[in-house]
């Protein structure tokens, strides 16, 4: 296995499918966009459009001290420093979990019930590797592509080509373009930041700007390459396409939420700027706001390989929690002010849990078995997947593969968004589990 | 075979084409005559076969195709047999008309093979040369002669793009000097304090430039990346900050210091030897750090640069290695630690026998002996490397860190997904000459495999090696402190890579929002740095082929200057730019490209055509 520098198979060839004119100043016309190839943006949330947000959490975050087992005392022999005592982890109205004392908005979502946790979840033949493990989420497909008679994609590419085949369809934010969209033939959107996607015409006068941009375009619509530059030139292409389209939904969102009370509430950081989570999770609700017609939103964070210093209550690990939880919160308060909370499905992974007993550094080394959650307006709210007993702590040295974690992400495409779950992800699983959470 | 009642046949050997038509035809006849006796008065005599000789010879073959057929032509009679001494590489085939065809399996030297053809009348054979090569992706022989794009290609793949003072170079002492030249590091060290100096040493606080910033040290690598003579030096120690990626993020006021010394290992011995590389990099400050090899102790271990060092610096995913494997590997990698010096308010890390684990450990089947504590014990890392060193894989007795090495060399210089056997001679090769890495990335270099159309299909640009490509090519300079925070946001900030496992790479820089990005560091180099540009006597129309070029000379030339393919289409519409003026209202106007009369105007064109160029498809590759 080489280091991931990823190709697309050489089967696959994206489909060039914008195309655009240059009229007079500049990018006036999208020209022969047909119908439903043209990004959406009605400037209104679409109503009845479902969605999913899934973020990943890159590194491998320690479950069990999100949903912390707080009856279990091998837990807690094997935990001597960074365990989550009970009285300080959150209620969410059940005996043996509770839930890390940063997730006080997730807690409120599982008391009001918005919320579902899965334990025990992996995959089969566990890989200790984080970009191995990694690999498995994103591709949706444990073993090889060639016995399942499809090409290496990842699963919302897969996503993208049956059910969502427009520019907008698929939306990555802040990950450049990580392996779940590759390998389909849809052009997802891939955006680091709304905000600062845009061109600078900083010390150049507008008409030389549009002169030099007219003349780009034009050789971008002449230009005809191999593999590699034209997924360049489709990417020069809907930059220049989406830029206004996106900007404009920027102005509307943050002139809608002038003085509505979620205005401030997506985390900042001491310069008092957004914090990652916080500017990935607005520009999500910001692409909803605009009336793009995306299905797939999908953002992570970094920083969760916490060999060293994991702290318990306080600490690394509960910094990093406090970020995520005050972004989802805010975008939660978003969806629900815009009505589409109940449309809208959260999906929370990583690539595996960690040991069941902390090192010698005060953290937690490479494991398997993990906590995985959902969030949404019309889920069933709960505790899924096999309970995590004495032994599953005492006795291993990670948690196993108790729960699919392909079963959590069919139904959310087969329950939410209403389409065949097995396009998406269609290789058979060691342990299959109905689980009825949306 | 029939039994022959001929002479002895001819014993002339002589190339193929060239002919002692006229001996040879007399020798064939005295065979025929004594054969048949002298009996006359029956069917007619068979002549024998004449001036036999082959369509092409000396021949080079591939390996990947079908060999053009190569047909003999002679006089004489039907021939009954053909053979061939010694016999045909393998692959290779004589027909039944004397046609060699076939495709060749493998590489055979340069050899000389005499074809014989013979009927009842007698015999005639011809020498002919062939030697087959491995398709030229394959082939790490020397390439011949290299082309003007050839040139290009390796100033792209190896020097952060085109640069003039090299192109000269190549042309004035010749390819071979120059690659030896450029894999010998001299002295950099006025770079480093010019480095120092700018971005590093604050005069009243930090004189010594000891406590800087992750912004000061991004910046200070960044301006060695801008500024060395030599850039192979610099690109292939970026290389390796991908390969054994290691960030500033993991550190702190008082061991930030760590990363200059981080920086220069890679910087100074990116081409020496990879045992001492290695060695190097798991005592490395930063590397301790960063994988909390610090606090991985006798008692406590931590699993973290264990894994590593075989996963992603030394072998790959599950090669050779299990999960044992990283927990003995993790007990060996016991005993430094960090501590402070209270006097310069540094961190600094020593080696600490109570720290480390004395028992023996079994690691890839080879033990590291216990040691005595208190005894002078020393720490197992040497051990380690040499150990991971001598693990081969099993059907090929290769040796696996040279494989998963030079495979990662491959594919950051040459192309993706290399051949194995390419691999594995270069990691003989690596090996064989003592893990000395200068001369593999010499003869990579200089291959064949580097100039051939599949190496030739391109990567994609990371934003660092478009921007200082850019700049390279254009000398339209910018700060590093802009571009820094540039690359900063566009996720390609050289010091924080950001994960063990460097930068994803590869398509995943083709996003919508990174073409945006690109567009704007282009403006910002083209447009807002232009009165400082100025100020140093930079501009846009120093770049032109000649002061009057016209604006077809001018596309063609920066074109060529950036290693951007225009089609015929896409030519025509840039010099068509070059030859518009946009007026106040927004109408393009035509206005002739004037360099000479309207210098002014004529800076804003290229300016512009430059902007154009930085982000065309073939860009955004190399």
């Amino acid at each position: 296995m080489c280091k991931r520098k990823r190709h697309l198979p050489k089967s696959v060839s994206r489909r060039d499918i914008l195309r655009y004119t240059l009229a007079g100043a500049g990018i006036a016309a999208l020209g022969p966009l047909g119908r439903g190839m043209i990004p959406t943006a009605s400037g209104a949330p679409l109503a009845n459009h479902k969605r999913i947000v899934s973020i990943f959490c890159y590194g491998g975050y320690d479950g069990l001290n999100l949903l912390v087992p707080v009856t279990n005392n091998a837990y807690y022999n094997r935990r001597s420093t960074i365990a989550i005592q009970p009285g300080n982890a959150l209620d969410i109205g059940d005996p043996d979990y509770k839930l890390h004392p940063s997730m006080t908005r997730m807690a409120a979502l599982f008391n009001a019930g918005q919320a579902a946790a899965f334990r025990m979840v992996g995959y089969p033949d566990r890989n200790l590797s984080h970009f191995i493990s990694q690999d498995i989420h994103s591709w949706g497909v444990r073993y090889d592509f060639n016995s399942l008679g499809i090409s290496e994609s990842g699963w919302i590419a897969r996503y993208a080509d049956n059910y969502a085949t427009t520019p907008m369809g698929a939306a990555s934010l802040g990950l450049g373009r990580p392996l779940e969209f590759e390998g389909g033939s849809t052009n997802p959107f891939l955006a680091g930041s709304l905000s600062s996607f845009n061109f600078s015409r900083s010390s150049i006068s507008s008409n030389d700007h549009q002169h030099r941009l007219a003349a780009l375009g034009d050789v971008l619509q002449s230009f005809s390459g191999d593999t590699l530059t034209t997924e360049a030139k489709t990417a020069l292409d809907q930059g220049i396409v989406l830029t206004d389209q996106i900007q404009t939904a920027v102005a509307e969102y943050l002139d809608d939420v002038t003085g509505s009370p979620f205005k401030d509430t997506y985390p900042v950081n001491s310069r008092g700027s957004l914090t990652t989570p916080g500017r990935y999770m607005r520009d999500a609700a910001m692409l909803i706001r605009g009336g793009f017609e995306t299905e797939i939103f999908m953002t992570g964070f970094g920083g969760w390989d916490t060999h060293g210093n994991q702290g318990n209550e306080t600490g690394n690990q509960a910094n990093l929690i406090a970020r995520m939880d005050g972004a989802i919160g805010a975008f939660v308060d978003d969806c629900i002010d815009m009505g589409v909370w109940n449309d809208t499905l959260i999906l929370i992974s990583s690539e595996f849990g960690r040991r069941n007993f902390q090192n010698g550094s005060d953290g937690t080394d490479h494991g398997h078995g993990n906590m995985f959650f959902a969030l949404g307006g019309a889920l069933n709210g709960g505790i899924y997947g096999p309970p995590v007993t004495e032994s599953d702590v005492a006795d291993n040295n990670w948690l196993g593969y108790g729960l699919d974690y392909r079963d959590i992400f069919k139904e959310a495409v087969a329950n939410h968004m209403g389409e065949n779950a097995a396009t998406v992800f269609p290789e058979s699983q060691d342990i299959n589990t109905t689980l009825n959470y949306v | 075979m029939h039994a022959r009642t001929l002479p002895p046949r001819p014993r002339d050997r002589r190339p193929a084409g060239t002919a002692a038509t006229a001996v040879l035809l007399l020798l064939a006849a005295a065979g025929f005559l004594t054969a048949c006796g002298g009996g006359g008065g029956g069917a007619p005599p068979i002549v024998a076969p004449s001036n036999l000789t082959y369509a092409a010879s000396p021949v080079l073959y591939r390996t990947d195709a079908p060999i053009t057929p190569n047909v003999p032509t002679m006089d004489g009679d039907p021939v009954d047999t053909w053979t061939c001494n010694p016999a045909l590489p393998s692959g290779l085939v004589l027909g039944a008309d004397g046609t060699i065809s076939g495709t060749p399996t493998g590489p055979v030297p340069a050899g000389d093979y005499e074809i014989t053809a013979e009927n009842g009348g007698g015999l005639d054979s011809v020498m002919i040369n062939i030697e087959v090569r491995w398709e030229e992706s394959k082939s790490l022989l020397v390439k011949d002669s290299l082309t003007d794009a050839d040139i290009r290609h390796f100033l792209d793949r190896t020097h952060f793009g085109f640069s003039q003072t090299h192109y000269d170079q190549i042309g004035g002492g010749g390819f071979a000097a120059f690659v030896d030249a450029m894999t010998t590091f001299g002295d950099t060290s006025t770079l480093e304090n010019d480095a120092k100096n700018a971005y590093l040493v604050d005069a009243t606080n930090d004189p010594e430039g000891l406590f800087p910033s992750e912004r000061d040290l991004a910046r200070y690598y960044l301006y060695l990346i801008m500024n060395n003579g030599n850039p192979f030096q610099e690109n292939l120690a970026f290389k390796w900050h991908d390969h054994f990626a290691t960030a500033t993020t993991v550190l702190g006021g008082a061991n930030r210091h760590y990363f200059i010394e981080h920086l220069n290992l890679w910087r100074h011995n990116g081409a020496g030897n990879l045992r001492q590389l290695l060695i190097d990099m798991t005592r490395d400050k930063a590397m301790l750090v960063w994988l909390d090899g610090i606090s991985n102790t006798d008692s406590q271990p931590n699993e973290n640069f264990s894994r590593e060092f075989f996963e992603l610096f030394c072998l790959g995913v599950d090669i050779e290695y299990d999960q044992q494997d990283i927990v003995e590997g993790a007990r060996a990698f016991t005993g430094y630690r960090q501590r402070f010096d209270s006097n310069t308010g540094l961190n600094f890390i020593e080696f600490d026998p109570n720290r480390h684990d004395h028992d023996a450990k079994i690691v890839l089947g080879q033990t590291i002996p216990a040691q005595t504590a208190g005894a002078g014990e020393t720490d197992d890392y040497e051990a380690m490397v040499d150990i991971v060193l001598t693990t081969n894989e099993a059907s090929t007795g290769v040796s696996r860190v040279g494989q998963w090495i030079v495979r990662s060399l491959l594919e950051y210089f040459c192309y993706a997904d290399p051949d194995p056997v390419v691999i594995n001679e270069l990691a003989n090769d690596l090996r064989d000459g003592g893990w000395e890495l200068k001369p593999v990335l010499m003869k990579l270099f200089q291959s064949e495999a580097f100039f051939s159309s599949k190496a030739k299909e391109g990567f994609v640009k990371g934003p660092v090696e478009h921007v200082v490509g850019f700049m390279r090519a254009t000398n339209l300079v910018g700060s590093e402190g802009t571009i820094d925070d540039r690359l900063r946001l566009m996720g390609h900030r050289p010091t924080q890579p950001p994960t063990v496992d460097g930068w994803p790479g590869g398509t995943q820089w083709l996003s919508a929002q990174g073409m945006v990005d690109r567009a704007n560091l282009l403006n910002y180099l083209t447009e807002q740095e232009q009165s400082d540009q100025q100020a140093l006597g930079i501009t846009a129309l120093d770049l032109l082929p000649a002061p009057a070029a016209t604006s077809t000379e001018t596309v063609d030339s920066l074109a060529e200057r950036l290693n951007v393919q225009l089609s015929a289409a896409e030519r025509t519409t840039l010099v068509t730019y070059l030859d518009t003026e946009r007026d106040n209202s927004g109408t393009a106007n035509p206005d002739p490209f004037d360099p000479v009369g309207d210098a002014g105007e004529a800076e804003q064109r290229v300016r512009g055509l430059l902007w154009i160029l930085g982000q065309h498809p073939t860009y955004q590759t190399r």
